[in-house]
């Protein structure tokens, strides 16, 4: 039997160490894959992220979460790709054009790879191009992120491109605000990087 | 006797009526000074210009050296880009193994053009400060500055994996601060600001570890050649603030996410100021002037006395010049 406490514990706490043990065992052990992340992993990333908006958890905290995660991952990815498990969604993040500040990025990257999502991580100044690329490749959610003022006008105009496409654009970064999502027309806004994963998860279940 | 800064005359307790003003000019006085952003970064004279410009239409109480934060890490290696109009971009940072920390002599360290051109616009200000205005000079914090070297993801995972490594890295770049602020006193600085922005996304647990020593021997030095300190980290630091009130700083900066300044203010020393907190995008650049003076007196009633005007952080290049001067009249009145 898994110690699911014990592996959202590790994962809590950073201990990739902890994290590759439990989980190696539980692959011994043939655990389902699904429960593994469903009721160890992502479950735990979850928790951080709610401490984080609570500012109870740093950013060194979701850093060394993620890290521990991937520990994991990285021993259950094979594994994953032949169970055929599905991921939540696709969604690409990036920081838009002008814009070099990747920090905020990087956060909301890892919170939603730890919440069970499929990531393409576009990197820092990305022009619409990259985000159709992402969409090409499958991305339902673009989520824009931006540091500057100077550069949140790049938003809109993102989000105008993909008007009355399928595709959904949620934005977030320091200067970036509810009323600034609404204005522009984004999807969706997220005030950090957990309000990021909420807003996907909600922008999933409506579709 | 010489007349002094409005903010000094404040904090030594001689105007204590006044309302200094004390927003932070960078992009803003670089377009407002028609100074393209490399030369603001870079031209001494070019960033003096653009700085007494924005000060003197807008009546702040200060000018300062700000403008990106790499002066520093360029001297440890970091490769900066400097776009004609745009904030420098780091390509890569600087220090991809911790053992690989250059030495730097101390006078490798002033001779280096960013050290040298921020001592340069000291000693400008200096030169020609009629008002008088409080001139400021800048050093990174022991934070920022080692995020600044590895970029912020390995630089915070560093804390966990090789705290000895971050401490003995930090101990060098704060021993090269110190001289960096004991010159710019020389050259006529009356405040040194300690930029440690890292410090709000870290924790209080980590800030005590890597931060707050260093800081307080900061303060500590520039008190001791006569000057006074600013400390600034912007974001939310809520749960660092008593903290960073007991380095002993002047002048402590909060930004807007710090919603109530009102229980930090019984913790202040006679001498402290809190310097803030207006929301730079949603209030001063978006509001109405109106507004916005509210929003500044909502500010002002929660640290009677105590409070030097500012937004939490940098004033945004799009703000509108009727909503600073909106601020500037609510503190001149």
């Amino acid at each position: 039997m898994t110690d699911f406490a014990a592996l959202q514990a590790a994962v809590l706490k950073g201990n990739r160490n902890d994290v590759k043990d439990i989980v190696q065992q539980a692959i011994d052990n043939q655990e389902d894959i699904n429960a593994i992340l469903d009721r160890g992993m992502i479950p735990a990333m979850r928790e951080i992220g709610e401490r984080f908006s609570r500012n109870e958890a740093y950013v060194p905290e979701l850093l060394i979460a993620a890290r521990a995660m991937q520990a994991g991952l990285t021993l259950l990815e094979p594994l994953i790709a032949a169970s055929g498990r599905k991921t939540l969604g696709k969604v690409a993040v990036g920081t838009v054009k002008g814009d070099l500040h990747d920090i905020g990025k990087n956060l909301v990257a890892i919170m939603l790879k730890g919440a069970g999502y499929d990531v393409l991580d576009l990197g820092v100044n990305c022009d619409i191009g990259k985000f159709e690329e992402a969409v090409a490749q499958g991305a339902s959610i673009l989520a824009c992120s931006s540091l500057l003022t100077t550069t949140m006008p790049y938003m809109k105009e993102v989000v105008e491109h993909f008007k009355g496409r399928k595709v959904k654009i949620i934005i977030g970064g320091a200067p970036v605000t509810q009323d600034y999502a609404d204005e522009i027309g984004a999807d969706g806004y997220g005030e950090d990087a957990n309000g990021a994963v909420k807003i996907v998860d909600k922008l999933f279940q409506e579709a | 006797m010489a007349k002094q800064p409005l903010i000094l005359e404040f904090l030594n307790g001689t105007r204590p009526e006044a309302i200094p003003f004390m927003p932070i000019f960078m992009r803003y006085a670089a377009r407002f000074g028609k100074v393209p952003y490399r030369e603001f970064c870079l031209d001494v004279e070019a960033h003096c210009r653009a700085n007494w410009k924005t000060a003197k239409a807008f009546s702040s109480d200060w000018v300062n050296v700000m403008s990106d934060p790499y002066a520093e890490s360029e001297v440890f290696g970091a490769k900066i880009h400097y776009p004609e109009d745009g904030l420098p971009q780091e390509s890569g940072h600087a220090l991809a193994d911790l053992d690989a920390f250059p030495e730097c002599a101390p006078e490798e360290f002033l001779a280096s053009p960013r050290i040298a051109a921020r001592i340069e616009q000291i000693a400008l200000f200096s030169r020609h400060n009629p008002e008088p205005l409080l001139i400021c000079g800048w050093v990174e914090g022991p934070l920022a500055e080692y995020c600044d070297l590895r970029g912020m993801g390995d630089a915070f995972l560093d804390l966990y994996d090789q705290p000895e490594k971050v401490h003995g890295i930090i101990d060098k770049t704060m021993h090269l601060a110190m001289l960096f602020i004991e010159k710019q006193i020389q050259a006529g600085a009356h405040c040194i600001g300690i930029g440690d922005a890292a410090c709000s996304q870290c924790g209080l647990e980590f800030y005590r570890e890597f931060a707050f020593a260093w800081e307080k021997k900061l303060v500590d030095h520039i008190h001791c050649l006569g000057a006074i300190a600013k400390l600034h980290i912007c974001g939310n630091t809520t749960a660092i603030l008593p903290d960073m009130i007991a380095t002993g700083a002047d002048i402590v900066d909060i930004d807007h996410l710090v919603t109530d300044m009102t229980p930090y203010v019984p913790l202040l020393a006679p001498h402290q100021k809190l310097c803030g907190n207006l929301d730079p995008v949603a209030i001063i650049q978006n509001m109405q002037p109106d507004q916005i003076k509210a929003a500044a007196r909502k500010a002002l009633a929660q640290a009677p006395g105590k409070l030097i005007l500012s937004g939490g952080c940098e004033i945004t290049p799009d703000t509108p010049a009727v909503n600073i001067l909106a601020l500037a009249e609510l503190a001149k009145r």
